[in-house]
């Protein structure tokens, strides 16, 4: 557990460094894995597809390996 | 395919299709205008014979009336002196056939109508007078005249009592044939002539012994044959039905000779009797004005092919500014602040550009109201689930 908000930690911190804006980066990120990043707690239960699809999402958004 | 495409690709066809039907409409234009000016170009050769033939038989009339007026002729004719009439009259005839009168007979009063003198052939008379000319100055008292066929061309014949001294001495009939009407016509209009006959008013075997050494052009065409004409004789035939042609005339197409283009048509020629007897074939050149109309048709096609092009370009120039560009400006509003909503951003409506005045910012209107809506439920959500 934990595995989840611990990538949507990283995300933020990666968008907090390449100066991109938060809530549309984020929302982008949102839209295409089909939940809210904004909902991610550190109890949220680990979901090997949600975790999949977070990782492939950010990876397009960012432009950069997550 | 975007909607862009696609309109540009409706716009396109649609404006093809107009293009193409202006140019439709203009050749049928031409088409029309050189039917119009074909037929008028008949229309004035009808005309123009009709007017040569009232002309010439007030001359013909003109003539037997000096003729009639004449005492020492009046005597002879009166004494049946066909000796001395002859001597009288065949000064004056030397002068008639200077103006083309080339026949001028003295007949006997019915009930006989027999041939009393023939100037051209003083020696043989005594045959009867039964032509429609002849009969319609009888019935009328007055003067009978006419197309008549001969046998070998036609003639313009006029046929007058001759009253001497309150008594009906005979006729006085003069004619002259029309085969000069051609080059007379030709030298007004400028035009080329032929004159047709109707094979069945004549006689195959003495068609042929008079033709005096010229090739015997009988079987050239199947009803009619050609006894005259001013330019290329070719050009000059008719293959059809005389009887088919209407009195106003027809007009038989155009055909390419020497690099210029000649309209054909035909005019009846209709003898006294009623009967289409011939036919006058003209041969006018229309190169000018086929040039003329050619160039203005491809003027006004090309016109409407530009026209059709701009109007297109500005239709599509149109549409992208006042529609697809406001779409796009939509689309890009909606998802930047959908992207917003999503990510946390729960009062990001309030932040969107006021919707514009027109369809478009109708549902812009809606979707604010929508976004404040789901940011307000995200936002009291996130609240629950952090209890």
């Amino acid at each position: 557990m934990g595995r989840l908000y611990d990538v949507v930690q990283t995300i933020e911190r990666l968008i907090a460094e390449k100066k991109l804006d938060p809530f549309k980066t984020k929302g982008m990120i949102s839209i295409q894995t089909g939940f809210a990043l904004g909902l991610v707690r550190p109890e949220t239960p680990d979901d090997p597809v949600q975790l999949a699809a977070l990782k492939a999402a950010a990876e397009q958004v960012l432009k950069q390996k997550v | 395919m975007s909607i862009k495409t696609k309109f540009v690709l409706v716009i396109a066809v649609c404006m093809l299709l107009l293009g193409l039907g202006m140019a439709l409409l203009v050749q049928q234009g031409s088409d029309r205008t050189l039917e119009i000016t074909a037929r008028q170009i008949v229309s004035a050769a009808a005309a123009s014979l009709d007017q040569m033939q009232k002309a010439d038989v007030q001359k013909l009339d003109a003539a037997i009336a000096a003729v009639e007026a004449h005492p020492a002729l009046a005597q002879a004719f009166v004494a049946r002196d066909r000796d001395r009439l002859y001597a009288l009259a065949k000064p004056i005839f030397d002068e008639l056939r200077q103006r083309d009168i080339t026949v001028w007979h003295f007949h006997d009063p019915e009930p006989a109508k027999t041939n009393f003198l023939r100037m051209h052939k003083p020696s043989f008379h005594g045959d009867v007078m039964d032509r429609p000319t002849m009969n319609k100055a009888i019935a009328t008292k007055g003067l009978g005249a006419g197309m008549e066929l001969g046998q070998t061309t036609f003639a313009l014949r006029a046929v007058r009592p001759w009253v001497i001294d309150g008594k009906l001495a005979g006729y006085v009939e003069m004619s002259e044939e029309i085969g000069n009407y051609l080059g007379r016509m030709k030298a007004q209009t400028g035009d080329d002539y032929g004159l047709l006959i109707e094979k069945q008013f004549l006689d195959a075997k003495s068609y042929a012994s008079l033709r005096q050494g010229q090739r015997n052009d009988w079987d050239d065409h199947p009803a009619v044959v050609a006894v005259g004409a001013t330019g290329d004789a070719s050009l000059a035939g008719f293959d059809g039905q005389l009887s088919e042609v209407p009195v106003e005339g027809q007009i038989l197409g155009s055909v390419e000779r020497g690099g210029r283009i000649f309209l054909r048509g035909i005019v009846p020629v209709v003898d006294s009797g009623g009967r289409k007897a011939g036919g006058l074939v003209l041969v006018h050149d229309i190169t000018a004005v086929r040039a003329s109309v050619a160039s203005a048709r491809n003027r006004a096609i090309a016109l409407s092919v530009l026209a059709a092009v701009v109007l297109a370009v500005v239709v599509v120039l149109l549409f992208q500014q006042l529609a697809v560009r406001r779409v796009e400006r939509m689309l890009s509003t909606l998802e930047d602040y959908s992207a917003r909503l999503a990510g946390g951003d729960y009062g990001a409506a309030a932040a969107m550009p006021p919707p514009g005045n027109d369809e478009i910012g109708k549902f812009e209107r809606f979707f604010a109201d929508f976004l404040k809506l789901m940011g307000q439920m995200l936002r009291e959500l996130e609240a629950r689930s952090k209890k």
